[in-house]
């Protein structure tokens, strides 16, 4: 079968817990040919891969958000010519309530005569803000919403003018622009679409734009519900919507998904490669421990390292490594450098990229602060390599380390976020009982084998693709 | 965690310099009519001398075609570039690049000058005049070209005061010269060619004088400006026309059978030039009132209007603008033009008298009041215009004086098969017509005015980079 994944943002342009996912999805399955058709932010990132592309990748379609801000702006403006149909439907995107997505794809989609430009500096337009000015937004300046409006949908109506792609299923990693592509080819195609989410698309960017400055107050709801109608269309045209763990799922249906097509696939990790991982040394003197992430704000290094001071005041022979690259908010590495120094905490590295594999019989435990989650795979990796886990309370962190009801046991100690005593308090508990380390560990490294390895996650998928497909 | 999101930037604002436009189109109103006012006064008065001195028709009759010539064609040729060249300027001062504007009155001098030149040489070679006078010809067609493109730019800097005083002393020196030079028995054509043009040239050290003291020399290429004629080409088109269809109703009539002929090869019509220049005098209130009324009154509802919008206006706050700024509009052309009806009607009759009793034939006289209505009707057509280049509707306007300059050329042809006691009539139709035209497109463009405005703001900003553009870099280079 072809497959068609689309991505947003991610793959393969920036490394992540999407862009592996994807990666391990495609690598194993080799009976499959794959088509990924990927939105990045900007054109500049063009080819400029991080990943290898394996070998039944058979085309990357690129687009990029930036591109349809360059596009020639024909001076003298071409008619635009819609039937009263089409401008009904474009009013109810413009009003953002039960939008006729269908007229607007029937529009758009392959339509040689005129481009979205060409409709944004149409009489037509005018017409539909006319009506939004008037009748929702009557308080706001009418610039304002001209020029906000337009800048929202010439991203998002450039997309649905793109070519078809043909595949045998399409899967969207995310809701929003690569939502809105998979339904467009669900529509056109008639071929089946499967949407999964790591995070929750919507609310990230309800957060996202609650903190946006340069977005003005007036006009958050309207980016807000922007948004929302994008991730519903998606939920409704989908045949399959996937999360990785229960709490998500339940997301998802209370934004609109049909409970009947929302199915919870969980990351799998290979247990191969963990498995020649030497187990906690019982008689070591000192106490590592470690952090497998990228030094980036949303990871919460600061917390971390406030944590660990409080630790090394009680045990000076605890360490810290933080093991991940640096380089990718430089002014944030910066901080976290200029902390430990106030600070005057001793013993806390930075490694940058390393082997993980490698660098995990040094670890005693493997802590994650972040502030958000999906499902994390360093939390897996460790829980298979036979060591504890301390994280924050995010995404499905909770569900890893209490497990669904399985009767396991915890595999470690679950926080709440921004909390370094909490952290602290756990982390002595742990460093001073090297036994609990290690059965912990055993836990973790059970439940890993029973519901979290690749092989489990390929054959759901394989599953499903041959279910819908 | 997957998704672009949104880093998509804040688009681009900006404000359009509609006011601007404003300012840079009423210039053109006032810029023609005030000096050839003036200039006729002071050619009257040097031809008067003539009669004085007991000199032959056939001299008087020279000296007026020369001067007509020069004035007809010094317009036709200036008037071309006025509007794109008061364009040019206000761009310059709203946009603060105050060195740019004298460099580019080079670089128009030089152009204007160098067309100048081959056209009056060509067709003064021609004529039966003495080396003296023919020099005299051509050295005062350059003069009153510069001193159009100089009346232009002081007038978009608002010195109207000081070209007045230009004038006035230009007159007094050539009038009296004239006096003084005709008691020294010299050949009278040469004397009055001669002060007149010595008038000339003091206007256009007057007018460069105060030129030079407020701009700064500048630097750089003075034909930079062309550059603009890739955004503003059709008001060169705009500028010709209209003033085209001003004269191409004079022109059929030198051609007909009605023409006389002055130095051989120079043709004018007395029955039809002489009613017409009294008559073009009438349209004076107009042009008056709509400078005056129109910069009082519109332009707070036009500037309302824009800042509205500009400063984040509601809906309904534009709409509410919008409709305050046509009922101005509509209010003001009215009363405007009830105005200069009821001027033209006191024109036609009791100054229509006067003139009678001055000497006017009962055929030049009929022709007189008919045309009294015909420039009332291009009074309000040429306004009109302007008010489609106040909204940056060039397309309107050019429509408006393409349909008037072709409509005044073939309406007075079919005039002809009338005879002689209804022309004038052709060339009012024309003007009417096109008076009508310029005001529906008015009214449609103004009623849709917001399409204007925010369809046609792109996406993004790009600058333009045209064929003029190029040609200006490069002749800029040499």
């Amino acid at each position: 079968m072809r497959i068609c994944l689309i991505a947003e943002g991610c793959y393969p342009y920036v490394a992540g817990g999407v862009s592996s996912w994807i990666q391990m999805l495609v690598e194993g399955m080799s009976e499959h040919e794959f088509v990924i058709y990927t939105i990045g932010a900007e054109s500049k990132m063009r080819g400029q891969y991080k990943y290898k592309i394996p070998s039944n990748v058979i085309k990357i379609e690129e687009h990029f958000l930036d591109e349809y801000f360059m596009f020639k702006t024909n001076k003298k403006g071409k008619k635009v010519r819609i039937s009263e149909k089409e401008q009904k439907a474009l009013n109810s995107l413009i009003f953002g309530s039960d939008i006729e997505w269908e007229v607007l794809f029937d529009l758009f989609s392959g339509n040689k005569k005129w481009t979205p430009i060409d409709f944004l500096m149409s009489n037509n337009y005018l017409d539909a803000i006319n009506l939004v000015a008037k009748d929702k937004y009557s308080q706001i300046s009418f610039l304002d919403i001209f020029w906000t409006i337009r800048s929202m949908l010439l991203p998002l109506l450039s997309i649905i003018s793109s070519d078809i792609v043909e595949a045998d299923i399409y899967h969207s990693v995310s809701t929003g622009y690569a939502g809105i592509i998979g339904s467009l080819l669900k529509y056109k195609t008639g071929k089946p679409f499967i949407v999964t989410e790591h995070g929750i698309y919507t609310r990230e960017r309800e957060e996202e734009i609650l903190k946006a400055k340069w977005v003005d107050i007036y006009f958050k709801q309207l980016w807000i519900d922007f948004f929302t109608s994008m991730s519903q269309l998606a939920y409704s045209k989908a045949d399959i919507v996937t999360a990785l763990f229960s709490h998500a799922c339940v997301l998802q249906k209370e934004l609109g998904a049909d409970y009947k097509k929302c199915r919870v696939i969980p990351n799998g990790i290979s247990m191969d490669k963990y498995k020649n991982v030497p187990s906690i040394n019982l008689n070591s003197d000192k106490f590592v421990i470690g952090a497998i992430v990228r030094v980036v704000p949303i990871k919460d290094i600061k917390t971390l390292i406030y944590s660990f001071d409080m630790v090394k005041s009680e045990m000076p022979n605890a360490v810290l490594y933080i093991i991940g690259p640096t380089d990718e908010s430089e002014e944030y590495y910066q901080e976290c450098q200029e902390l430990i120094e106030n600070l005057g905490v001793k013993d806390v590295f930075f490694t940058g990229r390393v082997n993980v594999e490698e660098w995990m019989e040094k670890l005693d435990v493997v802590v994650l602060s972040s502030i958000s989650e999906g499902q994390p795979f360093v939390l897996l990796e460790a829980m298979a390599s036979n060591r504890p886990v301390v994280s924050t309370d995010v995404g499905s962190c909770r569900e890893l380390i209490e497990g669904n009801n399985d009767g396991l046991g915890n595999c470690g100690y679950v926080v709440p976020v921004m909390n370094p005593s909490a952290m602290a308090r756990v982390l002595v508990r742990l460093g001073k009982d090297r036994g609990q380390m290690i059965d912990l560990g055993r836990i973790g490294c059970e439940r890993v084998k029973r519901y979290y390895t690749i092989e489990i996650f390929l054959d759901t998928y394989k599953e499903l693709y041959k279910e819908v497909g | 965690m997957a998704g672009v999101g949104f880093e998509l930037k804040k688009l681009f604002r900006k404000n359009d310099g509609y006011v601007n436009l404003f300012k840079s189109y009423t210039i053109s109103a006032i810029v023609t009519e005030g000096p050839m006012f003036l200039c006729i006064l002071m050619m009257m008065i040097l031809r008067q001398m003539l009669v004085w001195k007991n000199t032959t028709i056939a001299l008087q009759e020279s000296f007026l075609i020369i001067i007509t010539y020069t004035m007809t064609f010094s317009m036709i040729l200036c008037n071309s570039f006025m509007m794109f060249q008061s364009r040019y300027i206000s761009d310059c001062i709203y946009s603060k690049k105050l060195d740019k504007v004298l460099p580019s009155f080079f670089g128009v001098s030089v152009i204007l000058l160098l067309l100048g030149m081959v056209l009056s040489s060509a067709l003064v070679s021609i004529l039966p005049l003495t080396p003296l006078v023919k020099l005299l010809c051509i050295a005062q067609f350059q003069l009153v070209i510069v001193s159009w493109i100089l009346i232009n730019y002081l007038s978009c800097i608002k010195l109207y005061k000081e070209v007045v005083v230009g004038f006035m002393i230009a007159a007094i020196t050539s009038i009296s010269l004239g006096l003084v030079l005709l008691q020294l028995n010299i050949e009278p054509l040469t004397t009055v060619l001669f002060a007149w043009t010595i008038g000339y040239a003091l206007l256009v050290i007057s007018f460069l004088n105060v030129l030079f003291k407020y701009f700064p020399i500048g630097n750089g290429n003075i034909f930079e400006f062309m550059g603009s004629l890739d955004e503003y080409m059709d008001l060169l088109f705009i500028g010709f026309f209209m003033v085209f269809g001003l004269y191409g109703h004079s022109f059929v009539l030198w051609a007909s059978q009605y023409h006389t002929s002055v130095l051989s090869v120079l043709r004018y019509c007395v029955l039809y030039d002489i009613p017409s220049f009294y008559a073009v005098l009438s349209i004076s209130p107009m042009i008056i009132m709509f400078t005056v009324s129109l910069e009082v009154n519109f332009y707070e509802q036009y500037r309302n209007y824009f800042q509205t919008i500009l400063q984040g206006g509601r809906y309904e706050d534009i709409q509410n603008a919008h409709k305050d700024m046509i009922r101005v509009l509509y209010r003001e052309l009215a009363y405007m033009f009830e105005m200069q009806l009821l001027v033209s009607i006191l024109c036609a009759t009791i100054f229509g008298n006067v003139l009678e009793l001055v000497g006017l034939d009962s055929t030049s006289l009929g022709i007189y009041r008919i045309l009294c209505f015909g420039y009332a009707f291009y009074g309000l057509m040429r306004c009109t215009a302007i008010l489609h280049l106040y909204f940056d509707d060039r397309k309107g306007a050019l429509i408006t004086s393409v349909f008037f300059a072709i409509s005044s050329i073939v309406v007075t042809i079919i005039n002809l098969y009338l005879p002689i006691e209804y022309m004038g009539f052709g060339f009012a139709i024309a003007a009417a017509v096109s008076a009508t035209l310029g005001l529906m497109r008015l009214y449609w463009y103004i009623k849709n005015i917001a399409y204007q405005i925010f369809c046609k703001q792109p996406i993004f900003v790009e600058n333009e980079k045209g064929f003029f553009t190029r040609i200006s870099q490069k002749l800029g280079g040499m």
